[in-house]
């Protein structure tokens, strides 16, 4: 008995003593993870860390800049498409743009989390991110990657930030400015924002390191940010900034302005990059906004492209065909006539109570933006559809616009009735034609406006839509004198709006220009008189309420809507309000005026 | 429609267990004994069954409480039962004629509970123990035991998600674990493990640890409390062969009741669209065709086309298409045990087949199958050594269809349009006679209109799973000494999943209407894939713990356990997935020829720990008792990886005090027990590594010339000096046993502070990532739980006994770090379960009313008549939410809590000669504020089909007290009125028949004749009542997704058959 005893015991010890022997039994370390002391040792280290930067932005909810499409269901909500929803140019009614149709009426007041496109803690993640990539930059350098790559991608990572703060402050005006990764103990996190003008100065060193060091092309084409993509970001945010001081009067800007002449002029001298044209002058507008493949395209500076099954798709054509609204009258009346005047000032202008002859004797990009109704074939609109368009809301069939003015500059009949989330429509984000217009306007700015610089750029894209040209002492057209600018500027600025027409700049614009009393013009859509109606709608179907503007009656989608009557309070809506939620935890970043 | 295949299955199977049961029976005889049976007061005893020991052989009392019995050995052992009495067992020896007195059983006070690492009296516990046995699981027509056990333990809180056989119920003891989260630790024969796949048969007994002195043994994973299930094991006694089988109907409980007039249900959502956007959704001509068709339903007045689309006049009962009216259940199972002197053994194989809740055919429909193998060995060596083994194998299987969205999948019965096409119409022409040759190809189609599910359901793929968990341990038990007992065991474990999830193109009839534009879509398949998912897990478990007990002294009795416990798991995860199968029918990574994607991951995690008991008692007056345990795990960095969880516990059993002498003819036991203890929680969910920081890597979905980026981003922040939370609990108690053991009453109340409490600081977005967990809040819950037991006999036929149990608990924060006082996070002083919103005052009746409010634009726009009035708590004249903190709500405040409270139990039982009544009710109180998201089909217009009595209760000048206000599209900014408010708090609490069973013992001297010792027919219910205030659509127990259409609760009504051989 005893032998046994003695026996279990040295068995138990023995068990004891295997499990307990080994002390590193507890140190148990990720098996899949890499950590970051290892890294930051090559180019390559840093091109993939660059990756992950466009992989923080490809949510453009969260990251409200270089917005291209989202994919899946958000693209019925967020896209470079819709931005001009914010405006007096494209008047939605459907639930998915609610956001759009709230800032359009200024009826939009601080909520406790981010507004779409707002401040929004994942585009926080960003500006951390790219702290990180500076950093990691630097230790990259140490260990012993040479100096001209590691500027190419620290030159990558300072234009994300510049391009990020930059929209940040037009959207909020102070933000508090982040350069190192923060930790919870950081004073940062509680401190005040930064002033705008700081701000705004460090995004001008940021867009200056990446012009000059940023390649011309990193072997991908337009779509990782490259030295044009950059100038042309320069140009974007130096003319916001310019003439925003200007008109708001917020100080010294005639060096900006003079900053975004100089890179426009600068990307335009390049040589890299010119308008698509191939002289159709009735196609070459609309051409490139319908093409699934981008690359090679020489307008296009930068683009996001999409690939169904492999993970980034989108369904944002079929959505804008069923959400878009529609055009409003004030964009369709904006375009000139054939003559190079306004409608208010030409004699070719043939009026709007027969509905084609609003595209008579008018700028041909009229008809490649809004649908003329024999043009349904032209397009493919609707897969070919026989019925008469325009189609108002209410009616049975077809594609229903708020409006009456159908948009159909990016329509591709394929992608606009593919199945769901599925198509792979490219997002243009940049392009040449708005470093023309960018370099007019600040021309005219500076008073450096001459004939030579419209003909390099106004007149380039006139050329390509096969319109006259703008020659210096140009007619005020009488609905813009109220503006106080020159008749030049004028026409630069509807230049832009006809030219970028929902390319997602009208809203930004109006700010700017200081003009956001033009937002109290209520959207208008198409003349809806007895015989329009009675011609497009016999049986009365359409359920758009009307509104008599001088004793004659348009479609007025927000009549009888929350947002009947929009409102514009200078005081208050040049910004957005930050979220409450962000004030209640650092009650110093304070909330803008108004809210 | 139902398949009846299963049942015939279930026939032949039974026959053949019978023919298999048959060959083991088998008797002999040598001479009769006679005898009289009475119980404790005197009275004879009709009904006793009598049978000799080891046989099938035997007999019941007469209605004299007399039997005889022929063909009994000299050497054999009888055994009488009957329910509610103590089993008795008289060695027959030499005699002829045996007198028996039954008494009463015992509840339980000689009843021995599993505890940690050991067993325990239950007289003798000091801590807060609670157990269910195998008669509460039994006979019920229960899927898993999480809902078996709902209700079945005070304080023990179980909630279904629903009925789905794949979910697993969420486990609570004694209410709000930690605001990081926390549930119980779950032991299965003492290794960690999912209880709700074991096969409810196969459990001998579930025991919850409530308090630290229970649990301490466990320490840093024992902070919610420990679940112990023991699985059944071999018994004394030759071989018994048991047999079950259960067949049951479930009736899904969807509560949507949709108008089923269109006419009615579109001018609802004309009035809806119109106060909204001034706009309307059906036109006059569909109004008109919905008239028609409703004084008139027949085909031709079902469909017709308006300006060339084709238009659905006629009601669509969606419902009525995809939910099933009832669907089918089977159980089968059998087992085999007994136990020679030397070995025991227990074999047991079962089958549950669940079909879906969805109207359609069984190879399209959800489907879920699980088989369960319990196998289980004891082997006595000699006297000093003995050994056991077990082996647990589970296999679930479940073939669903393809999960797309959730338009397809879940939410489609609240989304439907009442007039939803489903299928292209037969129509003698559409556009001009003659022309029906041109849409023939369409006829019949799936259409894709409103969101239909079915095209999907049936063709757009099957997410197929199988999951195996496979456990095998080996235990050896050493009694080398007297009062000493050593015991080792080593279990391993693995879990393996393979799922593959295949997307194929379904073609049905594009979204449109317009008859000169038809053609096929894919809808949203159109991106058709496979992707295969595989998992490995791989567990161990080691424990070495030796016992001594010294009871050498009358007047002492000391125990101490000492032991050690390693436990290390490893996790795989592979997957791939490749784009455009070649043909649907052959599903197979190889089989594709699009792009092809992997993903996959690692992890691994360890603990030890050494452990120790001590009791001690004296006179089995005052006992004492002391646990605790050093434990460390892999999850904390070097220095904060070990922590000692202590406790202690006493009881003073006063019924056994010599003063007492005079109370024990009605007092069987009192004894009052305290406890106070410290325990640990680790528990982290996946975060394995909370320590270290590392980079994120894979392939990210953005394209710079074709295919995916490859990336490594940005390492976020880590705490280096993470270290557990502390649970800190106390508990008083007192168990009573009264009136011949009657009744037998337990109460225990509790406080238990959950401190430095891992929890994620919020911080500025500016910190841009997420903050690392801090150890930076505390929170307490106090809480109390009762269970009751009243057992008696009324005459010789009858014997009853109810249960009931109660319980409570509430939680607050304590310690929180929120200077602000944001309402977004926790604050101090916070009850865990409020629910904070706006006071309604009532509607608007009139505009004048709205101008003179409170201004309410921050709320919604266009307030008029009809809308909802919300009260100016703070008077500024402004309606809205302040800056959202605890200073400034706003106008808001707290109106009401969601937490349960007062959860009972009541099960009543009723026996009567051979039949027994088992009814089991259950219920709580709370308050529910119904969600109001997009398609929650509580408020009126935020989903797509109508339900009847929002036509009625919404506010109209005609109906100016209605409870909601006007119609409105909730989803078209609409929300206004729904914001969270006191008017739609509402009561859900409620009561239930959880389960009822009839059940029929087939008589002994029949069963006997066919060779068995024991049959049992049933009848059962579950969920087959429910009282509630709450309104409808809404369920109680469905809180969190209110009417979407997945999984639903069920009623079920089965039959079911037991015999033992």
């Amino acid at each position: 008995m005893k032998k046994h005893i003695i026996k279990l015991c040295l068995v138990v010890f023995a068990t004891l003593l295997f499990f307990s022997c080994n002390d590193e039994f507890l140190e148990r370390f990720p098996l899949d993870r890499i950590s970051s002391e290892t890294f930051w040792t090559s180019a390559n280290d840093l091109e993939v860390f660059n990756n992950s930067l466009y992989n923080r932005i490809r949510d453009d909810r969260d990251v409200d800049f270089l917005v291209a499409h989202q994919d899946g269901y958000w693209s019925s909500r967020i896209s470079i498409w819709y931005l001009d929803e914010f405006s007096d140019n494209i008047a939605p009614r459907h639930s998915r743009t609610i956001d759009y149709q709230k800032v359009r009426a200024g009826k939009f007041e601080a909520q406790t989390g981010a507004r779409w496109y707002g401040w929004h803690s994942d585009g926080w993640r960003l500006v951390r991110e790219i702290a990180v990539g500076m950093e990691g930059s630097a230790l990259a350098l140490e260990n012993g990657v040479n100096q001209a790559e590691v500027n190419k991608y620290l030159a990558e990572q300072r234009l994300f930030r510049g391009i990020w703060y930059a929209r940040k402050a037009f959207k909020f005006g102070n933000v508090p400015w982040i350069e190192a990764p923060l930790n919870i103990d950081s004073e940062q996190l509680y401190g005040p924002r930064t002033p705008k003008a700081d701000v705004m100065a460090n995004v001008m060193e940021d867009l200056n390191f990446a012009c000059a060091n940023l390649p011309d092309d990193w072997g991908v084409g337009a779509t990782r940010l490259n030295r044009g993509a950059a100038l042309l970001m320069k140009s974007r945010i130096c003319l916001m900034e310019g003439t925003w001081r200007k008109y708001h009067g917020t100080g010294d800007a005639n060096s900006w302005l003079q900053a975004a002449a100089d890179a426009a002029k600068e990307l335009m001298d390049g040589g890299n990059y010119s308008l698509y044209t191939t002289g159709d002058t009735d196609n070459d507008y609309q051409a490139m906004h319908k093409m699934l493949d981008l690359s090679g395209v020489s307008e296009v500076i930068h683009y996001r492209k999409y690939q169904a099954g492999i993970g980034m798709s989108n369904h944002v054509q079929s959505y804008h065909r069923g959400y878009n609204g529609g055009a409003t009258k004030s964009i369709v009346e904006d375009y000139l006539c054939t003559d190079g005047k306004p409608i208010t000032l030409s004699d070719l202008y043939m009026g709007d109570e027969v509905y084609e002859n609003i595209f008579e004797n008018r700028d041909p990009r009229l008809r490649q933006t809004i649908l003329h109704p024999a043009d349904v074939a032209r397009w493919d609109w609707n897969k070919n559809d026989e019925r008469l368009y325009p189609r108002i809301d209410g009616m049975e069939g077809g594609i229903k616009s708020t409006t009456g003015y159908h948009i159909c500059k990016v329509y591709e009949s394929g992608a606009a009735h593919a199945t769901y989330n599925t198509s792979s429509t490219p997002a243009i984000i940049m392009r040449y034609a708005e470093a023309l217009l960018n370099y007019a306007e600040a021309k005219e700015e500076l008073g450096q406006l001459d004939q030579a610089v419209l003909d390099m750029t106004v007149n380039a894209l006139r050329d390509r839509a096969g319109m006259p040209h703008l020659t210096m002492g140009a007619t005020m057209d009488p609905r813009y004198a109220h503006w106080g600018v020159s008749a030049e500027l004028v026409e630069i600025r509807r230049e832009r709006r006809v030219e970028l027409f929902m390319e997602g700049f009208r809203y930004d614009d109006l700010r700017r220009w200081k003009l956001g009393k033009e937002l109290e013009n209520p959207d208008l859509g198409m003349r809806w008189d007895a015989a329009n109606s009675g011609r497009f709608d016999p049986a009365g179907d359409a359920t758009i309420k009307t509104k008599t503007v001088d004793g004659v009656i348009y479609l007025a989608p927000y009549v009888g809507t929350d947002w009947e009557g929009p409102v514009f309070d200078e005081g208050k809506h040049y910004l957005w309000p930050l979220p409450l939620g962000a004030i209640a935890q650092n009650p110093e970043l304070g909330q803008n005026p108004g809210y | 429609m139902k398949d009846k295949n299963g049942i015939k299955k279930a026939l032949s199977f039974l026959m053949l267990c019978f023919f298999f049961a048959s060959v083991s029976v088998g008797a002999y005889a040598q001479k009769t004994v006679t005898g009289t049976v009475k119980d404790d007061g005197g009275l004879p005893l009709p009904g006793v069954a009598v049978i000799i020991q080891g046989t099938t052989t035997g007999t019941v009392t007469g209605i004299d409480g007399e039997f005889s019995l022929s063909g009994v050995s000299n050497n054999a052992t009888l055994v009488f039962s009957f329910v509610g009495m103590e089993s008795q067992e008289v060695a027959v020896g030499t005699q002829t004629s045996l007198n028996v007195t039954m008494v009463t059983s015992s509840i339980g006070l000689e009843e021995v509970v599993a505890v940690g690492y050991g067993t325990q009296k239950r007289a003798n516990l000091t801590g807060s123990v609670a157990m269910a046995t195998a008669a509460q699981l039994e006979n019920r027509p229960i899927a898993s035991i999480g809902q078996g056990l709902q209700g079945a333990i005070p304080n023990l809180n179980i909630t279904v998600q629903n009925n789905d056989p794949n979910n697993t119920a969420d486990f609570n003891v004694r209410g709000f674990e930690s605001i990081n989260g926390g549930s119980p630790l779950i032991l299965i024969d003492g290794v960690p493990g999912n209880m709700d796949k074991l096969n409810p048969n196969d459990v001998e007994s579930v025991t919850v640890l409530k308090d630290a002195a229970a649990a301490a043994v466990y320490g840093a994973r024992a902070a919610f409390g420990v679940i112990l299930v023991e699985t059944k094991r071999g018994k004394t006694g030759k071989m018994r062969v048991t047999l079950a089988a259960e067949e049951s109907l479930a009736f899904p409980i969807a509560l949507i009741d949709p108008e089923e007039d269109p006419y009615k249900a579109a001018i609802a959502w004309n009035t809806a669209e119109t106060n909204t956007s001034g706009g309307t959704r059906f036109d006059d001509d569909y109004l008109a065709g919905f008239q028609r068709w409703n004084d008139n339903p027949t085909f031709e007045n079902e469909w017709g086309v308006y300006e060339g689309s084709l238009r659905r006049y006629g009601f669509t009962d969606y419902k009525g298409m995809t939910i099933a009216d009832f669907s089918v259940q089977q159980k089968y199972d059998m087992n085999i045990s007994g136990a020679t002197e030397d070995a025991a053994y227990y074999v047991s194989f079962g089958y549950l087949d669940k079909e879906g809740w969805a109207e359609l055919p069984r190879d399209k429909n959800y489907m879920y199958k699980r088989y369960n193998v319990l196998m289980k060995a004891d082997f006595k060596i000699n006297d000093w050594l003995s050994m056991d083994e077990q082996i647990s194998w589970s296999a679930e299987h479940d073939d669903n269809p393809h999960f797309y969205n959730w338009d397809v999948n879940i939410n489609t019965v609240a989304r439907v349009n009442p007039n939803a096409k489903v299928t292209f119409p037969d129509l003698p022409y559409y556009l001009t006679q003659g022309d029906r040759d041109q849409y023939e190809q369409f006829i019949g189609k799936y259409w894709l209109d409103d969101l239909n599910a079915l095209p999907y359901w049936h063709d757009g793929g099957r997410d197929t799973e199988t999951k195996h968990r496979l456990l095998m341990k080996q235990g050896v038990t050493l009694t080398p000494l007297k009062g000493l007992r050593i015991r080792g065991d080593f279990s391993y474990s693995t879990y393996h999943r393979e799922r593959q999830d295949v997307a194929s193109k379904i073609t049905a009839v594009a979204n449109t209407g317009d008859l000169a534009n038809m053609y096929f879509e894919n809808g949203f398949s159109g991106n058709d894939y496979i992707r295969n998912y595989s998992n490995y897990d791989q567990y161990y478990v080691a424990n070495v713990y030796g016992e001594y007990t010294l009871d050498q002294w009358a007047d002492h009795y000391i125990k101490a356990m000492v032991g050690y416990n390693q436990e290390w798991g490893r996790n795989t995860y592979i997957s791939a997935q490749n784009n455009v199968l070649i043909t649907p029918v052959i599903t197979d990574l190889n089989a594709t020829t699009g792009t092809q994607q992997t993903w996959g991951s690692r992890s691994h995690v360890s603990l030890r720990g050494v452990f120790y008991r001590l009791n001690y008692s004296y006179k089995e007056r005052y006992l004492l008792e002391a646990n605790g345990r050093y434990d460390g795990t892999s999850r904390f960095p070097k220095d904060d990886r070990f922590g000692f969880f202590p406790s202690v516990s006493a009881g003073w059993r006063l019924s056994n005090e010599p003063f007492m002498e005079s109370t024990r003819s009605w007092l069987d036991n009192l004894k009052i027990r305290g406890s106070y203890g410290t325990l640990g929680n680790q528990l982290l969910g996946s975060n394995y590594y909370p320590y270290i920081a590392t980079m994120g890597s894979g392939q990210s979905s953005y394209m710079f010339t074709g295919g995916k980026i490859p990336y490594v981003s940005a390492a976020g922040l880590v705490s280096p000096s993470l270290t557990w939370e502390t649970v800190e609990t106390r508990n008083i108690g007192i168990d009573l046993t009264l009136l011949n053991q009657r009744l037998d009453i337990s109460v225990d109340a509790y406080t238990r502070n959950t401190k430095d409490m891992l929890m994620d600081v919020e911080y500025p977005d500016v910190l841009g990532t997420s903050a690392p967990k801090q150890n930076a809040a505390d929170l307490q819950t106090m809480g109390w739980e009762m269970a009751a037991t009243w057992r008696d006999r009324i005459g010789q036929d009858w014997s009853y006994s109810v249960l009931f149990g109660l319980s409570d608990n509430q939680s607050e924060i304590t310690k929180y770090d929120n200077p602000t006082g944001a309402l977004s996070e926790y604050y101090v002083g916070e009850k865990i379960g409020e629910i904070w919103g706006y006071e309604t005052e009532g509607i608007f009746q009139t505009d004048a009313e709205v101008a003179a409010h409170a201004d309410q634009a921050s709320l919604g726009a266009n307030w008029k008549a009809g809308d909802m009035m919300y009260k100016d708590q703070n008077g500024d004249g402004v309606i809205n939410s302040g800056s959202n903190t605890l200073d400034d709500p706003g106008d808001r405040i707290i109106i009401g809590n969601n937490t349960a409270r007062y959860s009972f139990s009541i099960q009543p039982d009723i026996q009567y000669k051979s039949w027994t009544l088992n009814l089991f009710f259950q219920g709580l109180f709370r308050d529910h504020l119904p969600a109001n998201g997009n398609w929650q089909a509580f408020y009126p217009f935020n989903a797509g089909h109508v339900e009847k009595w929002y036509i009625e209760e919404s506010w109209s000048p005609d109906n100016p007290d209605a409870f909601f206000a006007k119609p409105g599209v909730s989803t078209k900014d609409g929300k206004k009125n729904i914001h969270p408010q006191t008017r739609f708090v509402l009561d859900g609490s409620y009561i239930r028949l959880r389960n009822v069973t009839l059940s029929y013992e087939i008589p002994k001297n029949i069963t006997q004749k066919a060779g068995m010792s024991r049959a049992l027919l049933y009848v059962s219910g579950m969920n087959l009542w429910t009282g509630t205030n709450l309104h409808k659509p809404l369920y109680p127990d469905r809180t969190s997704t209110n009417n979407t259409q997945e999984y639903y609760f069920e009623k079920l009504v089965t039959m079911g058959v037991k015999l033992t051989f």
